[in-house]
């Protein structure tokens, strides 16, 4: 899940860039409104972590504009402005969710996931395919109730996967919502990562639950297509 | 003294018109007396000519023909009339059978001296009147034929009384009806005026409640005019300004407190995020160090700020006292510059000073001026651009000292100049350095300046000097050089 997080004062966007990363999620930062604009446009984000007195561009300035442009990430306002006009202001204007500063990280954290399961319409925090079976709160995978150990890396792209059940994900969607590198991705190199968590949720003689779809992407589930590849 | 408007009106009118109808009442009934009295005094007189009528003279001898059955007036009874005649040498003549053996005043001064005092049958209160006459002459024709001269005229005094029985009994009867009247003429006017005083105090009953309506949170009320009488204006009006002066007091006291909200919390928030994610998972020793030295930093800012903010507040609640003491400005500024020189040499900034250490004394508060100097130094350190210049002076003038700070690279306006004492305002409003600065500097430095009995005036133009300069009054004798050495929390703020 990609995140972008717009923040001005460097301690806090440093604590919560890094958070977010070791919890599994791409994370972009943003400095200002101007920065966060540029990032919203040239990546899709899952959730943006916005505070509202920015430098160039306030932060309700770059709400407004995000949601003109139907910008379809969730937004959560992250600022010390506590009034009820102020959090109302700010819901009116197209925010998700309000969180005052000072906050509690683990607190962040929760709102940031539930934004993600709202935004792909997943009310359960447990997700089951087959025999495996994905535990979103507390990011652990097991198969057969065995738990399976993935990096975080590996986890995000599971959880991504699982969370677009419904479609094909092509590898321009992974690369956008997985990963944070600023760089045109290389189909192989989703294609490494992928076969790395095949490895680990399809090892022994398992059944295949992640299916290669030719020319256009990946699907998690149980069942097997004919134009599957092997 | 009665602290009810209204009935203060009340019995002051009542009062005033109780006295006005007194006088009006006791008017009629003297003029009703005089005019009844008058009335009853003609006929007395003619009664005195009826009676003048009844006395003849023969020759030289006066008699009286009175009859008393053609008058029975004079005659005893319950309210008899009296007369006496007397001739002019005072000799008696006639008296009326009523008068029994009684007399009556010869002369008009002596009636009016024992007037209601006459001592007579019947009565303690009679009425006289006094008249002087000749009689009619009974002439024998012998002598008018022989030529001989007439017997000379006698000349008369008669006095009449009389008991102004009736006369009293109108006047008694006269009293009591404008008694009445004028009492129950009271007492209605009583009433009304109740009303109409009520009514014209309305307004101000209407005044207090829309008064009682205005609430602390809502000072944006205003008492309105509708209904208001004149007289009440101006206190409306000088009501309004006060609200008006409130809510805008009250509006800086609401936008000061979100500020300092904001600018707490922000390092806050930073803290806790960083520790917490610092503490999510084991890391390294060097992960630690830098987390450590982050919330460190965070921490002295927010120090910073909360004393800055406690200063100004101090000084707002005039609690900041001043010891002065001779104090050399030169060497004060010196040691302030040391906690600034590496950030000025790691921004490349150039630094100019221009200063005479034997110039430079003044008679000053060292604690609160090195809070001033130290602020001004932050914001030259911090606002010029990289590479730019900074510009230290020290001007000895005839009573003052003036010091200057002027930097490159302003980011005030001219414009703005009115602004930057504000408290959180910044040249930046966009906030780029939340958690550096937050706009209290300059705000705290020129309160200062005023409790040292300075000045602290700024120049400025976009992107030219931003040129600060205080003048303190100047010492009189050398600098002692020896004040206490107490390092500050850093300015950052």
């Amino acid at each position: 899940m990609r995140v972008l997080v717009v923040e001005d004062f460097a301690p806090i966007r440093n604590a919560v860039v890094q958070g977010l990363r070791e919890a599994g999620f791409a994370v972009d930062e943003a400095l200002d409104g101007e920065q966060a604009l540029w990032h919203a446009q040239s990546n899709e984000h899952d959730v943006i972590v916005l505070d509202l007195m920015l430098p160039q561009v306030d932060g309700l300035s770059v709400l407004k504009k995000l949601r003109e442009r139907k910008c379809p990430a969730h937004i959560l306002i992250l600022t010390a402005r506590d009034t009820t006009q102020d959090k109302v202001r700010g819901l009116e204007l197209g925010a998700d969710d309000y969180l005052v500063k000072p906050f509690h990280f683990t607190e962040l954290l929760a709102r940031v996931k539930a934004l993600v399961r709202r935004k792909y319409e997943a009310k359960s925090t447990l997700l089951r395919f087959g025999d495996l079976e994905i535990d979103f709160s507390r990011r652990t995978v097991s198969r057969g109730g065995k738990p399976l150990d993935l990096s975080g890396r590996e986890y995000a792209l599971l959880e991504y996967l699982a969370l677009n059940s419904d479609r094909i994900v092509s590898r321009n969607d992974i690369w956008q919502h997985v990963y944070d590198f600023n760089a045109t991705p290389e189909s192989n190199v989703v294609d490494v990562y992928i076969g790395r968590l095949r490895a680990k949720i399809e090892r022994g003689d398992r059944p295949r639950l992640i299916h290669t779809r030719r020319g256009q992407g990946y699907i998690l589930g149980e069942r097997a297509d004919p134009g599957d590849e092997p | 003294m009665i602290s009810s408007l209204r009935m203060r009106l009340l019995i002051a009118t009542s009062l005033c018109s109780a006295a006005v109808l007194a006088l009006l009442g006791a008017g009629i009934y003297l003029a009703m007396r005089h005019l009844l009295l008058s009335d009853y005094d003609a006929s007395l007189l003619t009664k005195a000519r009826a009676v003048c009528a009844t006395v003849e003279q023969h020759g030289g001898r006066v008699k009286s023909e009175f009859d008393p059955n053609q008058m029975p007036e004079f005659s005893t009874g319950k309210h008899p009339d009296y007369f006496e005649i007397w001739l002019d040498n005072g000799q008696f003549l006639a008296r009326s059978p009523s008068l029994e053996r009684y007399d009556l005043p010869m002369s008009a001064s002596a009636a009016r001296d024992i007037a209601g005092r006459l001592a007579l049958p019947h009565t303690h209160h009679a009425r006289a009147v006094i008249l002087v006459f000749t009689p009619r002459q009974e002439e024998d024709g012998e002598r008018r034929r022989a030529g001989l001269s007439a017997h000379p005229p006698r000349v008369c005094t008669i006095c009449v009384a009389g008991t102004p029985e009736d006369v009293e009994r109108m006047l008694e009867y006269l009293g009591w009806l404008l008694l009445a009247a004028c009492g129950g003429a009271i007492v209605v006017s009583g009433a009304l005026l109740l009303r109409i005083v009520s009514r014209a105090v309305r307004p101000v009953n209407e005044l207090a409640r829309q008064i009682g309506n205005v609430r602390e949170t809502d000072l944006g009320y205003r008492l309105g005019p509708g209904g208001i009488p004149l007289e009440l204006a101006p206190v409306v009006e000088k009501l309004n300004g006060l609200l008006g002066r409130l809510e805008e007091a009250f509006g800086r006291e609401k936008a000061f407190t979100a500020d300092v909200a904001h600018e707490l919390r922000t390092p806050l928030a930073g803290l806790l995020a960083t520790l917490e994610v610092c503490r999510s998972r084991p890391r390294g020793p060097a992960a630690y160090e830098v987390a450590i030295d982050e919330c460190r930093t965070m921490t002295e800012r927010m120090q910073a700020m909360v004393e800055n903010l406690l200063l100004l507040a101090r000084a707002d609640a005039g609690q900041l006292r001043v010891e002065r003491q001779c104090v050399n400005v030169e060497e004060l500024l010196t040691e302030c510059w040391s906690l600034f020189e590496s950030r000025a040499d790691a921004r490349k900034l150039h630094v100019e000073w221009d200063t005479a250490p034997d110039q430079s004394d003044a008679q000053t508060d060292p604690d609160k001026l090195r809070i001033i100097i130290q602020n001004l130094f932050e914001n030259a350190v911090s606002y010029t651009q990289v590479g730019g210049g900074i510009r230290v002076e020290i001007a000895k003038q005839e009573r003052e000292l003036a010091i200057t700070v002027a930097n490159t690279g302003s980011r005030v306006a001219a414009a703005d100049v009115a602004h930057v004492f504000k408290r959180f305002w910044r040249g930046d409003q966009n906030r780029s350095d939340t958690g550096v600065h937050c706009g209290l500097g300059l705000s705290l430095s020129q309160r200062l300046m005023h409790l040292l009995g300075g000045e602290l005036t700024i120049d400025a133009t976009l992107g030219g000097e931003f040129i600060v300069r205080i003048t303190l009054p100047a010492a009189s004798g050398p600098a002692s050089g020896a004040y206490a050495k107490k390092l500050l929390p850093s300015p950052a703020v």
